[in-house]
């Protein structure tokens, strides 16, 4: 995933407030380079050159026609060139005439959710656009809330449980690019404040309540109780579909036929204790959590 | 088939067909307004340019012809080995894609101009270009 650069007067007036972000959530809301509207190769705004030529010996529309070629992620390098690039590259009109081409990758975005000073619930949030390279905000969800699970699953943002006050939906789910926010049913389980990974179009809240996994379904929007063993902390992630789980004696992947963890890269080569070990914190986590469980 | 005679910046004459004449937008435009009966002039475009331009028109025009035989490989290692070449002639060859209006020619040369910029530090490009200008002056 391509991630280069902010444009550092941009950023600033993001954390102008000093507040620090509570949520990050980082994920693909779209991309709108459907290359239909190829016809515009001449729009360019004369105004965003620089007097001094792009490169020696080529007119500054086709180095134009050029730079509009390169990867996001060369952009940091192309800044340091000369200023008449950093003029180029850094103006508004470059990334719009890049998505006019068809020629801009995936939007990513960064999701940051801000406090606003009074209150210690998320209200404000901040998007990050890559292919415009601009920070902007969004109409904040229908309830400010934190310590929520949130997910992005086919460009929008689900965000369920976490505190809140007054009677609101528990789930709700916003689209940022038609700019709509909808509650969602309430989940079948309480839902403790927890993560949330994504696997499948499925948002799996871990350990929602006691021991079972919440499973949301981005396609009907129902719910389903799972029981995912162990699946605990912070620092679970998924690749190619399959959840992963770093522990001191290695990385774990989970099996979603034996509902169990296998040892995938073992950081001592000892894997055959890992069984052992594993049942061990199992064990001690259940424990624990069943104890928190109570105090809520 | 028609012909179309093609005239370069050093006067020497090209004759192609009608079909692979169209291909350049600008050129169908001028056959447009003046017809085929005079040579078409292009002034901006030296004859070695303009054999190349040619060549890649054709190659490209017998690749989409039903029946052709060649490979999607093939086609890229010809664009690949078409673009090889150095800065000066590629910039030359960017202008007068862009004069003659060939949008896939166009688009090849830009790409490569585009990849020789993304695999150099900012230094080097800077460099690059500033002896392109003073290899062509």
């Amino acid at each position: 995933m391509a991630f280069t650069f902010i444009d550092p007067s941009d950023s600033k007036q993001l954390h102008k407030s000093n507040n620090a972000p509570l949520w990050l959530q980082i994920g693909l809301l779209g991309s709108n380079g459907d290359g239909t509207n190829r016809d515009c190769l001449r729009q360019i705004d004369p105004s965003t050159m620089a007097t001094r030529a792009l490169i020696s010996g080529l007119d500054d529309d086709i180095v134009y026609q050029c730079l509009l070629r390169m990867p996001l992620s060369a952009h940091g390098q192309m800044h340091k060139v000369s200023k008449a690039w950093r003029n180029v590259i850094s103006s508004a009109k470059f990334y719009n005439n890049c998505s006019i081409q068809g020629l801009n990758e995936d939007i990513l975005v960064v999701m940051v959710y801000l406090n606003d000073g009074k209150e210690d619930y998320m209200t404000t949030l901040s998007i990050f656009e890559l292919h415009m390279n601009r920070w902007s905000s969004l109409a904040s969800m229908l309830c400010p809330r934190k310590l929520c699970a949130s997910a992005i699953m086919d460009g929008q943002l689900y965000v369920v449980g976490g505190i809140y006050v007054g009677m609101h939906p528990i789930a709700e789910v916003s689209t940022p690019v038609d700019d709509r926010r909808d509650p969602l049913p309430p989940p079948i389980l309480p839902v403790s404040p927890h993560l949330a990974l994504v696997i499948d179009d499925n948002m799996v809240i871990m350990r929602a309540a006691g021991k079972s996994s919440l499973v949301l379904s981005a396609q009907d929007l129902t719910w389903k109780e799972m029981y995912i063993i162990a699946l605990r902390g912070p620092h679970c992630f998924i690749h190619s579909n399959q959840i992963y789980r770093p522990t001191v004696c290695g990385l774990l992947r989970h099996v979603p036929d034996k509902n169990s963890w296998i040892m995938t890269y073992s950081t001592h080569g000892q894997a055959d204790n890992y069984n052992l070990i594993e049942y061990t914190s199992t064990f001690m986590a259940t424990k624990s959590e069943e104890k928190q469980a109570n105090e809520w | 088939m028609v012909k179309v005679t093609l005239k370069s910046a050093e006067g020497d004459v090209f004759e192609v067909d009608e079909e692979l004449a169209l291909e350049s937008l600008m050129v169908k435009n001028m056959i447009e307004d003046v017809g085929l009966d005079s040579a078409i002039s292009l002034p901006n475009v030296s004859s070695t340019i303009l054999a190349k331009v040619i060549e890649y028109i054709k190659f490209h025009m017998d690749a989409q012809k039903d029946g052709s035989k060649k490979t999607s490989e093939e086609i890229k290692a010809f664009d690949d080995d078409f673009v090889n070449v150095g800065i000066p002639t590629l910039f030359e060859m960017v202008l007068a894609s862009n004069y003659l209006n060939v949008k896939s020619l166009l688009s090849l040369t830009c790409n490569t101009v585009a990849n020789m910029i993304k695999t150099k530090p900012p230094a080097e490009v800077k460099e690059m270009f500033t002896s392109a200008k003073q290899a062509k002056a």
